[in-house]
Formats: C-alpha cells, structure tokens, sequence
C-alpha cells in the first residue's frame, strides 16, 4: 500500500465510519434474517412436497406397470371365437349332471333348462384323468355318436345331426359334451 | 461465538441444506457486513443495501450448489452476486428522475477539513455516487473496503492494470467532485 492509497482511504473514513454506523443502526438485519428464514423453510416444504410428490407418482407408474403386466399375461396369445367359452371344471367329475353341490334355482322352468343344458362326461380311456383347464367348442355331431358317448339324446335325433358343445381338455381329448337345444322356431 | 462461527464456509453450506437452521443464521451473520457495506456505498442507501442484500441470501438459498469452493471463496461468489444486483438497483433507480424534495441542500461550510463528520459523509458520499460504475466499484472495494489490488481484481473479474487504472481514475473525478463542491459552496 503506497502513500496515496493510505491518504484516501484516510479522506475516505468518514464516509466508511457513516456506512458502517447505518449498519448497526439498522434493525433490518434481524428482519432479512426472519425473512430469510421463512424463504428457507418455505424452500424446504416445497422440497419435501416435491419429494412426496415424485414418490407416489413413481409408485403409480409402478402399480400401473404391474397392473398391465398382469392383465397382458392372463390375456390369450389368440383371440377366442366367438363360440368358445373358457372355464375351469373341478377333476375327475363323474356326472356333472346330477352334482349335489349345483346351485339351486329358484323357478322350476330355469332349473328344467339347467338340466338340460348340462354337461354329461364322456366315456373313453381318458374320462378319469383330472384336467385343470379345458375348453368348449361347439360342433355339429351326429346325434347318435353323441348318444353313443353317454350324453342323452333324444332317439328322434338319433339320425340327424345335431349341435353340442363338447369340452376339450389341455391334452386334446373330449371330455364333456351337451347336447344344444333345437330353437323354438325348430321345435314347433 | 458459538460452534457454528468456527466452521468453514462449506461445512457451514452442506449444514444449511441439511437443513441447520443455525449453520444459516452464523452464514448470515459472518458474511452480512461487508456486503451490506458494498451494497451501502455502491446505492448510497441503506434501504436499497438492505435489499441487495437479502436478494443475495435468498439466490444462495434458491442454488446452494451454484457456489463451487474449488473455483473462489464464498464471500468472492457472494459479492459477484451482489454486484449483479446492484447493477439492476442502478437500472431500476435510473427511470426515476428526484424531486426537488428528495435533493439535498448543499452544505454551507468552506472546506472540507472544517466540516463535521456528518456533512464530510454526505459530500463524500455524494461523490462517489456520481461517479461511473466501473470505477465506483474500484473506488469501493479498493479504498472503503480496503482490498488488495489483486482481491479487488478477482472480484470484478478483471486484471490488476485496469482495477488501477479505474481506482485512478476515480480518485480524481471524486478529487474534481470536491472541490467543485466545495468551490460551489463557498
């Protein structure tokens, strides 16, 4: 420090001594500290918010993730047709027909129908082995080869072909099978 | 002083964001002074320094991390900071002409030496605010806030040469200022 600084910051000092007494003076530093305080933790709640936000967004698109996984894994590879219903039937049933444990009906007619659109097992070297999951293709079948296979047949549509559903199990072989009903327009 | 007063900078920043209340308020508290001064003497209020300075604070606040301490220490980002916002002040102050209520009345003494303290503030002050910027800035940090050549140079960003040459060059406006002042009064 040469001899012209020392002699300015000397003229200088009472401007300096003015700035630095309206320093202590001022109150505000308390203030912008409380002001500055409240930023921070307002900055600090916006943080957490963001936080809670992010989290349960990215739990969201986790369950959705999981949720379309599931459904695209329990989908079919092919679309069924139309005609086919999948179900699962419990192992082994000898006579679907007269199962104890069939819901009861509350009308006489509906139960009549029940009956008749029950599934009757086949008979064949395959009849006993247990099936988790089979399926229902409807055919047309002479009536007496379903009559044959143990489904009751009218003999009036012994000689005619007539429609059933037949129950497929995983391995390929008919399992079930029940004869479909004329419509009424056929019946009259 | 308490435990907070003896840590460093940094540590006292990675506390603040951990969310230490304290570690804030002694930041605060060590570096507050010097940039009140600067802010002080570059506006020429207090309300105005004031401002600049919780502005400062609260970019520090909105970006801790913008400080790298491998590139300066704290209080060299800080005043960068402030510089910036005493630049908006001066073009926010600039669209605003005073009245004739705000000027002030010149001082009636004859010399600078037989003037109080107060008036001799007042001219100084004066003085330096009419001054140009860049060399009010030099004036400020070389001969109020008493910084080193090289200090001064690595705040503004500019190499030693020129933060001599503006310091010299607003010694003298404020020299001219003076005694034109002091001329005028007398």
């Amino acid at each position: 420090m040469n001899e012209q600084d020392k002699y300015w910051r000397a003229l200088l000092l009472p401007l300096r001594d003015d700035i630095a007494r309206s320093a202590e003076a001022s109150d505000s530093p308390a203030r912008i500290l409380d002001t500055l305080q409240r930023a921070r933790a307002s900055q600090q709640r916006r943080t957490k918010v963001r936080i809670l936000f992010s989290a349960t967004g990215a739990a969201a698109a986790a369950l959705a993730a999981c949720l379309a996984l599931y459904v695209a894994a329990r989908r079919p590879l092919s679309p069924p047709a139309p005609s086919l219903t999948r179900f699962a039937i419990p192992p082994a049933a000898p006579a679907l027909a007269s199962s104890p444990t069939a819901p009861r009906t509350r009308r006489p007619a509906r139960a009549a129908r029940a009956s008749r659109l029950t599934f009757y097992a086949l008979r064949g070297p395959a009849a006993a082995a247990p099936i988790e999951h089979g399926q229902v293709f409807r055919l047309v079948v002479p009536g007496l080869s379903l009559a044959e296979a143990g489904v009751p047949v009218s003999p009036d549509r012994w000689f005619e072909n007539v429609q059933a559903d037949v129950l497929f199990a995983e391995d390929g072989s008919a399992r079930a099978a029940r004869l479909v009903p004329r419509p009424r327009a056929w019946s009259k | 002083m308490n435990s907070h007063d003896r840590l460093a900078d940094a540590e006292l920043l990675g506390r603040i964001q951990a969310g230490c209340e304290a570690s804030f308020t002694a930041l605060y508290r060590r570096h507050r002074p010097a940039l009140f001064r600067f802010a002080c003497a570059m506006t020429g209020g207090a309300a105005s320094a004031d401002e600049i300075v919780q502005e400062v604070f609260l970019s520090l606040l909105r970006q801790p991390s913008a400080w790298k301490p491998d590139r300066g220490p704290l209080d060299a980002f800080l005043h960068g900071i402030a510089r910036n916002w005493v630049r908006r002040a001066a073009e926010r102050e600039s669209r605003y002409v005073p009245t004739l209520d705000q000027e002030e009345v010149e001082p009636a003494a004859g010399a600078l030496d037989g003037l109080v303290s107060g008036e001799r503030a007042g001219l100084l002050r004066k003085a330096v605010l009419s001054l140009p910027e860049l060399y009010r800035e030099a004036l400020v940090l070389c001969d109020l806030e008493e910084l080193s050549y090289e200090e001064a140079a690595r705040r503004i960003g500019c190499p030693v040469g020129t933060v001599r040459s503006r310091l010299s060059r607003a010694r003298a406006l404020v020299a001219s200022k003076l005694k034109s002042q002091i001329g005028c009064a007398s």
